[in-house]
């Protein structure tokens, strides 16, 4: 029963770190129908960024990375991204995957390539929880943190003016400008939420291990927790990541730690197979 | 919508002769690739070996995604599974190895057909989802499969031999290589001719209008996928014996996006692009080297790793902004403009 809870709150804190940057996924998808590769890399200068500035203490560097990567996305979109809207699947992902190569050797050249540490966000190390159980004080606040980001980003998508006009350009870019909106600056915030949700789940990671550039992996996860979710579905993705991670933790736990990440991707086959538009997702209609 | 109704790789009834122009550069093509190793140095015929192999693994590949419109990242996967069976057929039967990479095909063929399943469901982007789960569901299942066959340091293959021929060495290797990859070269060219060729293009045109036409649209795609990883696996079992040894972590996800990043350098759907792609992927970190070595250690330079990522990813994001149809592109134009001028 320990381990059994262990597994879950553990897992819960580490999906919630999934689900910030898929998140980010979606928000992108959603809106420019780009399947994102660079989240990683994304969330991985993020974490170095914030580890760099780790004498500052949590907080203040995880927000300057935030800002700094969240400016990343967006100078992104500015240049390589725009071009791609509507040229479909394959160069989108391949450009994604260019610009993640870019991050890291970039990211190398500036701030090497040493694991570099991040203070605890709090001052208490753990939480003790029934049973016996307890849980990291960082992963709670990755937790916490996620969920907020969740709540602000689907007020944000529905209740304000930028939120329908991200709506309206993702269906129709064409008309929503007829009608006033942006598109080009929407999807620049889109990117540039996106870069901000990914540098705080490095940050996080990098007060939780250590960071360094080559924690782009650790991000493969978001895939399964956006398609566990469903691909256009905010609370999805949050949910969707933290199924991911407990998933995850209690393969670690019962099977070997070895089992970790091909226990994920076995949850996304599944649901691919399954269910394809996920818990909370919109079934895609194909028009021969 | 107006597209143009024959591909351009179908013959145009106004150059008669270009079969013949087609066989010539095929003859010279080969010419080249047999002359190469007696003429340049041992360390360039190690790179020209990189470069064939990586052609052999890029152009099943292309016919995969490129013709067949079947974007996967599953290539990786496909590569350890080849080099693992023809391993354990080498080890555990003593076998040759054009045994052993027969016996790879059809692993690879089977799995192949496995991982192209859900492309009958999926599309898009989830249909690349599914090859990204695959990709490390197999590579998990190697690993467990080495651990329990070959110990944890992977599998280590003896020095080339067939038929009591030691073709072990820098040159033979290179020429071993370099029959398969036209090999593969003559198989995709055939089916590309055939009418499984102009099945899997009209799958990828639009496969309604495919299945209209009387092609069943789901055995196409299973009998591409099973082929294309049959290729890969086979290759798998060269690029072992080429390395020396074979181990899970060698089969990244960066490896399998290498080799789409070559065809799409090369150009989508092109076997001569698979070819242009091939080398000049495998070239740059190359000539970042020689570079780094030349100017000595300043600024950038002083980090070739480093610069190669970034280098690497620039390019990936120029042919797809700036030449979508790839290094392919250049040649055919320049192939127009010699045509028209003369």
């Amino acid at each position: 029963m320990t381990d059994f809870l262990n597994a879950v709150w553990s897992g819960s804190g580490f999906g919630s770190l999934y689900g910030l940057v898929a998140l980010g996924l979606v928000v992108i998808f959603k809106s420019t129908g780009i399947l994102n590769f660079s989240g990683g890399a994304l969330m991985a200068v993020g974490g170095v960024v914030a580890a760099g500035l780790g004498a500052q203490g949590f907080w203040v560097a995880a927000g300057i990375a935030v800002v700094a990567v969240a400016g990343v996305g967006a100078v992104a979109n500015l240049t390589v991204m725009r071009p791609l809207l509507g040229r479909g699947l394959f160069p989108g992902v391949m450009v994604t995957i260019g610009l993640a190569s870019v991050i890291e050797g970039t990211s190398g050249l500036l701030f090497g390539r040493q694991p570099r540490f991040l203070p605890d966000p709090i001052g208490v190390p753990t939480f003790d929880l029934p049973f016996g159980t307890s849980m990291s004080s960082t992963l709670a606040v990755a937790l916490g943190l996620s969920a907020a980001a969740t709540v602000l980003l689907a007020i944000a998508f529905n209740r304000t003016s930028v939120g329908l006009q991200l709506r309206a350009a993702a269906v129709r870019p064409e008309v929503a400008s007829m009608f006033g909106a942006n598109p080009g600056r929407i999807f620049t915030y889109a990117w540039a939420v996106a870069g901000g949700l990914a540098a705080l789940a490095g940050a996080l990671l990098a007060s939780l291990t250590v960071a360094d550039i080559s924690i782009a992996t650790f991000a493969l996860r978001a895939f399964a927790a956006m398609i566990v979710g469903g691909v256009d579905s905010l609370g999805g993705a949050f949910l969707g990541g933290i199924l991911v991670g407990v998933t995850e933790m209690l393969a670690g736990t019962y099977l070997g730690d070895d089992f970790r990440l091909p226990s994920t991707m076995v949850v996304l086959m599944v649901f691919l197979m399954v269910r394809p538009q996920g818990l909370f997702g919109t079934p895609e209609v194909v028009r021969p | 919508m107006t597209q143009s109704i024959a591909p351009p790789h179908l013959a145009d009834p106004a150059q008669p002769r270009a079969g013949v122009r087609r066989t010539g550069l095929a003859v010279l093509a080969v010419a080249i690739v047999v002359a190469l190793p007696l003429v340049v140095s041992p360390y360039w015929t190690t790179v020209a070996t990189n470069a064939v192999l990586a052609f052999a693994i890029a152009a099943p590949l292309n016919l995969l995604t490129g013709n067949a419109g079947q974007f996967s990242l599953g290539n990786a996967a496909f590569l350890v599974v080849g080099a693992y069976t023809g391993a354990f057929v080498t080890f555990t039967f003593d076998m040759e190895l054009p045994i052993a990479m027969l016996v790879a095909a059809a692993a690879g063929a089977l799995v192949g057909f496995i991982v192209g399943l859900p492309s009958l469901r999926l599309r898009g982007a989830y249909l690349l989802m599914s090859t990204l789960a695959a990709h490390y569901i197999l590579v998990f299942a190697a690993l467990k499969f080495q651990t329990s066959q070959f110990g944890a340091a992977g599998a280590i293959f003896p020095p080339l031999r067939v038929a009591g021929v030691d073709l072990s060495g820098d040159r033979s290797m290179y020429f071993v290589i370099a029959a398969f990859a036209a090999l593969i070269g003559l198989i995709i060219t055939n089916i590309m001719r055939s009418g499984h060729g102009r099945a899997i293009e009209a799958v990828k045109a639009r496969d309604v209008a495919a299945a209209a036409c009387g092609i069943s649209v789901a055995r196409t795609k299973l009998w591409v996928w099973s082929l294309s990883s049959a290729m890969i696996a086979a290759a798998g079992v060269l690029q072992a014996y080429y390395l020396g040894s074979a181990s899970v972590e060698f089969y990244t996800l960066n490896l399998a996006i290498t080799y789409v990043a070559m065809i799409l350098v090369g150009g989508l759907g092109s076997l001569g692009g698979s070819l242009l792609g091939a080398c000049f992927v495998t070239l740059v970190p190359v000539v970042v080297n020689h570079l780094s070595e030349a100017y000595g250690g300043g600024g950038v330079l002083a980090h070739p790793h480093e610069l190669q990522t970034v280098i690497y990813g620039l390019i990936i994001i120029a042919f797809v902004l700036l030449k979508p149809d790839g290094l392919i592109g250049f040649v055919r134009s320049a192939a127009r403009r010699l045509r028209n001028g003369g």
